[in-house]
């Protein structure tokens, strides 16, 4: 596996929304905003700070700097419909909304489970907008549907009611069918490739902590992804005993530096973030083509990140140098 | 307020059983009051300790928790938690330290610690949700440990109230009434004497 696969032709469709993109990257926080947001007094005053970003309409609306969540919300539902307007391609917003899709599907299963209403739980982010999906769900009538949908519907009940309504098989199978989709729908190489890359790290993620668990011979068949770059076939085939016997596997690959914190879980969380913010940086020269667009949507995605953990920190009264090394820069 | 008493031989016998029960009570409960301070110390030497370590912990604990939250927005991470298959139930039963009633939580689970999705949450929660739980069962610990020396010392107050009542005022009284009764006593005598020898003396005369 190449580190920076070339496989991508120059794409004019893009030019215009490249051009606004490039003017846009400039403006994402660089580590010494971020030093700057840490040191910070309190969350009131990492608020006043954020007020002359691009976060500041959303920030000015909220009356405690305790309702960041909503300003995120706001600035991300933002974020994402502009993106759809540079892009104005529904198949690929499909994709890049997909994630939220899967959540909402999730959330209205548990809830046609429980027989409760989790409409509130459910994001605006979704391709899908949530009402139309609830009113789906409450007319049962599935066939409305996209059918990568109605199959995800279709595994996770098989899932929950032939392992005794197991709860746990259930996410785990929804989480398989979501991987599935955004490793095979992308008709964008970057795109599919980026999603390859999360399946790999997710998966690596997700043996360390089955045996944290200490469930990895029970889980791995159920818990572990298809669709990336090491087959799911291949890790089962592995045999694994060990973490250590991961690191042994796979430390030629791209991935080694996420191996080294199998002891601290942040440390894993930070290494697979880093490692695909590096993938997406890749693109930092490509003057045309989605592929820009597609890398400014992410790393907006981890800034917001990055300000909602300063914000915890600051909230709870973390300390600085804990927070700092959390941050995926 | 000095005892009112008959002098008779009758009360002066009833009076020295009563102190008699009085000094064995009163050392009975000198030594429970002696007991019941050896085990609040006991388990007050464990506390000093344990409470720091614990809420340490419990603090570390919960802003592992708060800071895992922070790789997912607000309703990703509540969803996460929508359904679970966990059941925890509590539980209290009693147990007896020197007739003290003493609680004894205990805690059951059942079901799934972590029953989310993996893909789109991140293993620092499984780390934290693991160390709330083990910080949990040391919470109720001390908890326990806490109620108990409540009521240790509740019982040890009560006690140390009936102790002195008997080495300050029932003893004492007591001891004054059977005093009072023997001199009552003593001096009847010595009337009945010098009232018997001048009987004689008349007599004689």
């Amino acid at each position: 596996m190449n580190k920076f696969k070339k496989t991508r032709a120059l794409d004019t469709r893009y030019a215009y929304a490249c051009g606004v993109i490039r003017a846009k990257e400039t403006k994402l926080f660089d580590e010494k905003r971020f030093e700057r947001f840490i040191s910070s007094e309190d969350a009131r005053e990492l608020t006043s700070a954020l007020h002359d970003s691009d976060y500041g309409p959303y920030f000015r609306n909220i009356d405690s700097p305790h309702k960041y969540e909503d300003a995120f919300l706001e600035a991300r539902v933002d974020l994402f419909n502009e993106i759809e307007n540079l892009i104005d391609e529904p198949k690929f917003m499909r994709v890049l909304r997909g994630r939220f899709d899967f959540h909402n599907l999730t959330v209205l299963l548990k809830g046609k489970i429980a027989d409760k209403d989790f409409t509130p739980y459910c994001s605006p982010l979704g391709s899908i907008p949530s009402e139309e999906l609830t009113e789906i769900f409450k007319e049962e009538s599935y066939n409305k549907l996209p059918f990568y949908i109605q199959e995800t519907i279709e595994t996770g009940i098989e899932a929950y009611f032939t392992h005794h309504h197991n709860l746990f098989l259930l996410n785990l199978s929804i989480d398989r069918e979501m991987a599935k989709f955004l490793t095979t729908y992308p008709e964008n190489d970057f795109l599919c490739e980026y999603y390859k890359r999360w399946v790999d790290v997710t998966n690596l993620k997700t043996i360390i902590r089955l045996f944290f668990l200490n469930r990895y011979q029970e889980l791995a068949l159920f818990a572990l992804l298809q669709g990336g770059f090491i087959p799911k076939e291949e890790i089962l085939r592995g045999k694994l005993e060990s973490v250590e016997n991961l690191s042994l596997l796979y430390h030629r690959t791209v991935y080694s530096s996420l191996l080294e914190y199998k002891e601290s879980f942040s440390g894993i969380e930070k290494a697979a973030e880093s490692l695909l913010l590096l993938y997406l940086r890749s693109v930092a020269y490509e003057s045309i083509g989605v592929e820009p667009i597609i890398s400014y949507l992410f790393q907006r995605e981890n800034e917001v990140r990055n300000i909602r953990l300063t914000f915890i920190g600051k909230i709870n009264e973390v300390d600085d140098k804990v927070i700092k090394e959390r941050l995926i820069l | 307020m000095a005892m009112q008493v008959n002098a008779t031989r009758m009360e002066l016998l009833k009076l020295k059983k009563r102190v008699n029960l009085a000094v064995r009570g009163h050392k009975l409960l000198k030594q429970k009051q002696d007991e019941l301070l050896r085990v609040i110390q006991e388990i007050a030497r464990k506390l000093s300790n344990m409470r720091k370590e614990i809420e340490k912990e419990f603090l570390r604990a919960l802003k592992g928790f708060f800071l895992a939250r922070a790789y997912q927005d607000k309703i990703s991470f509540e969803a996460s938690f929508l359904l679970l298959d966990t059941d925890v139930d509590l539980s209290m039963t009693w147990k007896k330290v020197m007739n003290v009633t003493l609680p004894e939580y205990k805690k059951t689970f059942k079901g799934e610690l972590i029953s989310y999705g993996f893909a789109n949450t991140s293993p620092a929660l499984d780390e934290a949700l693991k160390n709330l739980m083990d910080v949990f069962d040391r919470l109720l610990l001390l908890a326990e440990m806490e109620k108990s020396i409540a009521l240790l010392a509740e019982e040890m107050d009560r006690t140390r109230r009936r102790v002195n009542a008997l080495e300050y005022i029932l003893i004492p009284e007591l001891k004054g009434a059977v005093r009072y009764i023997n001199m009552k006593l003593a001096e009847r005598e010595r009337e009945t004497n010098s009232r018997l020898m001048r009987i004689k003396d008349v007599i004689r005369g």
